[in-house]
């Protein structure tokens, strides 16, 4: 199993060779499945930004905060729409996703307040194309739901860095 | 109350599921529980979200598959697994493929193929059954995605009203 080939694989992922459960290499490729641990610390995302948040539970604040975040972890993310009208103290986020699986409607789920964003959250993924059919009226929005006094995050607006 | 109800549904599934594979039966019938416990438990977090009726969500087949596909982006649920947000990524694309691999296995989604209810026939006219089929998805149950995958499914059923429900 330690062949030149999987140790070049290993150094390219960035991880242990010992970490390696399963290699295999058919013709020109390699197939490699790694073992991931848990880290030896807890997560600390955001916990500068967490302590500030706690202090004022601003929406805005926390709808920024979740955007940087989600920007952060999805790389597959176009936009991030904001709905607020009508949301109250709820937040209401509609995300392009270029890794999205197309379903033809808006299936948000729901997020629990937590300490970085004290709000209820309801997040629903959606294609560049659903997006643009949820734009021309193809696809409804949920009941309640309206793009009036909509906010829109692009990526480029925000410095997305890996914080894992 | 049809998200708690999808939920109760999902546990004792999960229960049939793990029991079942414990006794020397057809793979296709824990199978069959474990595919109604990612389905019903998808359909709990669809119905949670509030932007689908009970009624649509009977007719989804792929929620959970959408629900791993979000779940990344929750904190909690990273502070949970005591991951960092791309570690936790990294560990839900993982488990993407067979998600939709055990997805499939419902008559549904099956195209007339490999499922874990009825016979079907294969391009070369063959009659198969569930009981006496080997399911491709039962050996990655055994990989450490398979492991995984069935951590997260056990997870998220004991935190679902925590961290996914209003109630």
């Amino acid at each position: 199993m330690q062949t030149a080939t999987l140790k070049k694989a290993t150094q390219e992922l960035g991880v242990s060779p010992e970490d390696v459960v399963f290699y295999n290499k058919l013709g020109n490729k390699a197939f490699i499945e790694i073992n991931l641990k848990l880290p030896a610390s807890p997560a600390t995302d955001g916990a500068e930004t967490a302590a500030k948040i706690a202090e004022n539970h601003d929406i805005e604040t926390a709808v920024k905060f979740l955007a940087q975040d989600n920007f952060a972890v999805e790389d597959g993310l176009e936009r991030i729409i904001w709905l607020r009208e009508g949301a109250g103290e709820k937040i209401r986020l509609i995300e392009v996703n270029r890794n999205g699986f197309p379903t033809g409607r808006i299936e948000a789920f729901y997020f629990a307040p937590f300490a970085e964003v004290p709000f209820k959250t309801y997040l629903a993924d959606v294609t560049p194309e659903e997006w643009r059919q949820i734009l021309s009226g193809k696809i409804p929005l949920p009941e309640g739901w309206t793009l009036e006094e909509s906010r829109e995050f692009l990526r480029s607006e925000f410095e997305v860095t890996s914080v894992g | 109350m049809w998200a708690e109800a999808y939920l109760e549904q999902a546990r004792s599934d999960w229960q049939v599921w793990e029991l079942i594979r414990q006794h020397e039966l057809p793979n296709c019938h824990a199978l069959h529980y474990l595919q109604m416990t990612c389905e019903k438990l998808g359909k709990a977090f669809l119905i949670a979200g509030g932007t689908i009726s009970p009624q649509k969500a009977k007719a989804s087949h792929h929620a959970f598959k959408s629900f791993l596909q979000v779940a990344s982006r929750n904190p909690t649920l990273r502070n949970l697994f005591k991951m960092r947000s791309v570690q936790l990524q990294a560990h839900i694309r993982q488990l993407l493929p067979l998600a939709e691999s055990i997805e499939r296995l419902a008559p549904a989604l099956s195209q007339d193929g490999p499922n874990v209810e009825y016979p079907w026939e294969s391009p070369d006219r063959r009659i198969h059954t569930p009981v006496k089929y080997t399911f491709p998805a039962l050996r990655e149950l055994q990989r450490p995605a398979g492991t995984n995958l069935l951590k997260v499914v056990d997870l998220v059923q004991k935190e679902f009203y925590r961290l996914f429900t209003e109630i």
